[in-house]
């Protein structure tokens, strides 16, 4: 068929800028929402996962008129030179298009709102197959069922199918479909590749489904197979992750700099280590006074022994909260420890060498506001060194050891 | 009228706006989480969705009769076919009303009320898009009221009456203004003949 023609008689290309637009239109929302604070090319391709749930449904309706049309001219069930998969990918070339057309714009818009200049190509790939196979099942059920139901089921089909496991417990159901990818991920965190399996697995098994479906005339229940098959093997890959498919990240990705203590920080945050390292340099002393030593190595990526602290940030940290996670990291409190005590002398050791590194009580008090916290914070300021020095290492034994600690407020 | 009630499946037709009705309170805790175009994730509950199902099971009925047949028939074939349309809808919109009634989920009710909507703008698809499409535009407004339909407050738009609680006289009037247009149009004219299965 002529171009001319297949743009004359297909609603995809009549729908190719409403789509289009509509999918920019989400993604700027995406963009107001906040995803990450960080340019990762991760965080923000897997954002466009959020506007996957309209495009594909949209392709899926699409396909189903497409092949409806093939169905109500009763041509498909006809022998045909070519394959039955031939024409189904020729029949789907049009909406598939406009669908990645869509997403890739819609995807393009959020990478380049944080400056990121060359997307995550595995999920930009997931999107690829998703269009593709929805695209699929649309236009096999195009041509099983009669076009009254095939394109509002296969739109609502599409549409549940990826928006409904969100919603769903457990929690690592929505991994099965990439759902989850939407929330993914601060620069610490990276894809878990066998979340990612289980994704594709998933995926084309509705595509083998869809395949069954257009191509064999009678069993046609055989078409739940495939995507049991998928289904089962998915299953043991994704169960147990959380809401957000992650595992952590390569750590000879980090950028280190400076010595005692040195810094190592993620690629995106490179720009801030003379930042960071500066910060380090005036508060060295300041936290010497209460007998607090740097560790060796200060680092976002997982600490490996004694010497290393973890710490956390984003390009959009302003120097209080810096500061205070730095802090956090020198105070080194049991990550595991479940006592409620432990957790808040934690914090007011943290807060107290945030006042040391020269954040006024009173800025650290309204960001946090626990007012018992502070005026215990104000009673010790005005304590003798020793006195301080004294309260703050109860404080971090309590925090480190996750046991109990007293008030020693006068 | 035997064979017009054979070429509607009538039968089917009420058993599946039946299924779709008695579906309601055992779905009424399931939840859509959309990302909302203006903010927020709105859930959507599953119940308001459901009801687009009577839309396409009374379009697929409808589609059944043979239009140039029906074209030169002398029974007011396009007057018959709204009040089934309607009869439909209303059925549906009983039984939530009685599972309302007896302590049934609160949102019986509003699914109840999309049904009449969701018909309405079948009955215009089938209008505008011919016999066989007129469910698109039910579904099309559907996923876009889940898209645009919440401010960021996670309060219903005025014009998203799918969303809307069961007392909302704006929502029923909505509704019950787009099943009278659909049928008004249903009853003037037949739909556009574009190709018969």
């Amino acid at each position: 068929m002529r171009w001319r023609t297949v743009l004359r008689v297909s609603p995809a290309s009549w729908l190719l800028l409403p789509m289009v637009a509509a999918a920019w239109a989400y993604a700027r929302t995406i963009v107001a929402e906040g995803v990450s604070a960080d340019p990762y090319p991760l965080a923000w391709t897997a954002a466009g996962e959020g506007v996957l749930v309209w495009v594909a449904s949209a392709c899926a309706g699409l396909c189903a008129w497409e092949g409806g049309r093939l169905r109500r001219a009763r041509w498909w069930d006809k022998p045909h030179a070519r394959s039955k998969l031939t024409i189904a990918a020729w029949s789907c070339a049009l909406p598939w298009t406009v669908g990645m057309c869509a997403m890739l714009l819609a995807t393009g818009y959020l990478l380049l709102q944080r400056g990121v200049h060359v997307p995550d190509w595995r999920v930009l790939g997931l999107i690829a197959i998703q269009i593709t196979c929805y695209s699929l099942l649309g236009f096999a059920l195009g041509v099983w069922l009669p076009l009254v139901l095939s394109v509002p089921l296969s739109m609502l089909l599409v549409w549940t199918w990826l928006a409904l496991p969100v919603g769903m417990e457990p929690v690592w159901l929505r991994h099965l479909n990439g759902s989850g990818l939407f929330l993914c991920c601060s620069a610490e965190w990276d894809l878990a590749p066998k979340a990612v399996l289980a994704m594709v697995l998933v995926t084309l098994g509705v595509g083998a489904s869809a395949m069954v479906l257009m191509t064999i005339a009678r069993w046609r229940w055989l078409a739940v197979v495939p995507l049991a098959i998928a289904l089962a093997l998915a299953v043991p890959l994704v169960r147990g992750f959380g809401y957000v498919p992650v595992v952590a990240r390569d750590p000879s990705l980090l950028r280190c700099a400076g010595s005692q203590p040195r810094v190592c920080v993620w690629p995106e945050h490179a720009g801030m280590l003379p930042r960071i390292l500066s910060m380090l340099a005036q508060a060295r002393e300041a936290w010497a006074s209460q007998g607090v030593n740097l560790p060796d190595t200060l680092t976002e990526g997982q600490a490996k022994g004694p010497g290393e602290a973890e710490f956390d940030t984003n390009v959009k940290t302003d120097d209080v909260s810096l500061k205070l996670s730095l802090a956090s990291a020198v105070v080194g409190a049991d990550p595991n420890c479940e006592s409620e005590e432990a957790f808040d002398a934690g914090m007011r050791a943290t807060f107290w060498l945030g006042v040391k590194a020269g954040i006024p009580i009173s800025e650290i008090a309204k960001r946090y506001q626990d007012p018992s916290t502070f005026s215990e914070i104000r009673q010790v300021s005005r304590w003798s060194p020793q006195e301080q020095a004294s309260w703050l290492r109860e404080q971090l034994a309590a925090a480190r050891s996750c046991g109990p600690t007293q008030v020693r407020v006068r | 009228m035997s064979l017009w009630l054979k070429t509607r499946r009538a039968p089917l037709s009420i058993a599946l706006v039946l299924l779709l009705s008695l579906a309601v309170p055992p779905l009424s805790g399931l939840y859509l989480p959309i990302p909302n175009l203006f903010g927020g994730a709105a859930d959507v509950p599953v119940v308001l969705i459901l009801p687009v199902g009577v839309a396409i099971t009374t379009c697929w009925s409808l589609a059944g009769g043979y239009t140039l047949l029906e074209m030169v028939s002398s029974r007011p074939v396009w007057s018959l076919d709204t009040l089934w349309a309607v009869s439909l809808a209303g059925l549906f919109l009983l039984v939530c009303l009685a599972e309302s009634a007896t302590a049934g989920p609160p949102l019986a009710v509003s699914a109840g009320r999309n049904a009449l909507g969701y018909l309405g703008l079948a009955l215009m698809g089938r209008q505008l898009l011919g016999k066989e499409a007129g469910a698109v535009l039910p579904t099309a407004f559907l996923l876009l009221t889940a898209m645009f339909g919440t401010t960021p407050y996670r309060e219903p738009q005025p014009w998203a009456w799918p969303l809307h609680p069961a007392n909302s006289p704006i929502a029923w009037g909505l509704a019950i203004l787009l099943l009278v247009a659909g049928a008004w149009l249903s009853v003037r004219s037949n739909p556009p003949i574009r190709g018969e299965e």
